[in-house]
């Protein structure tokens, strides 16, 4: 049971990072906080929708 | 060490809550963001951490089409997303559901 979760969190954790992999501006060697990948990601979803939207 | 006082264990216990209070609410503001259906259930965390990754990736490729692209700066913002192109964008997840 512990090993399960174990397995599941080692899951959540190389998402978060393929996540990290897709925001521009930071280098691949540096950590980036979960929490601040989440943001990150939030302002850069908004950010290319609006572009992206522009001539809608 | 290894023996901590009560206090000490409440008071992070209290600490650990309130992180992932702010972590939730990073992925609830996250999950805004993805398009989704209508009546859809609330998107796991790991859904909303695969389709935040792959619906960047699908925007950031047709940005390199895209005459008016400007890719220089990212803005935090603050409220309002506009949802009104719910269908097309869902779209994009045909091949997963």
């Amino acid at each position: 049971a512990n090993e399960r979760e174990r397995a599941r969190m080692r899951v959540l954790s190389k998402a978060f990072g393929r996540l990290k992999t897709t925001l521009p501006w930071v280098p691949a060697d540096t950590k980036l906080s979960k929490l601040d990948t989440l943001r990150l990601a939030s302002s850069y979803i908004a950010h290319l929708r609006r572009v992206l939207h522009y001539e809608d | 060490r290894r023996t901590i006082s009560r206090k000490q264990r409440s008071a992070a216990n209290q600490r650990e809550r309130r992180r992932m209070v702010s972590l939730n609410t990073a992925f609830d503001q996250l999950r805004t963001r993805i398009p989704t259906f209508p009546h859809e259930k609330k998107l796991s965390r790991i859904q909303t951490l695969k389709y935040a990754t792959e619906y960047i990736a699908v925007m950031a490729e047709l940005l390199k089409d895209h005459p008016k692209s400007d890719d220089c700066r990212s803005e935090t913002e603050s409220e309002g997303v506009s949802h009104g192109n719910q269908s097309e964008n869902n779209d994009w997840r045909q091949k997963r559901n």
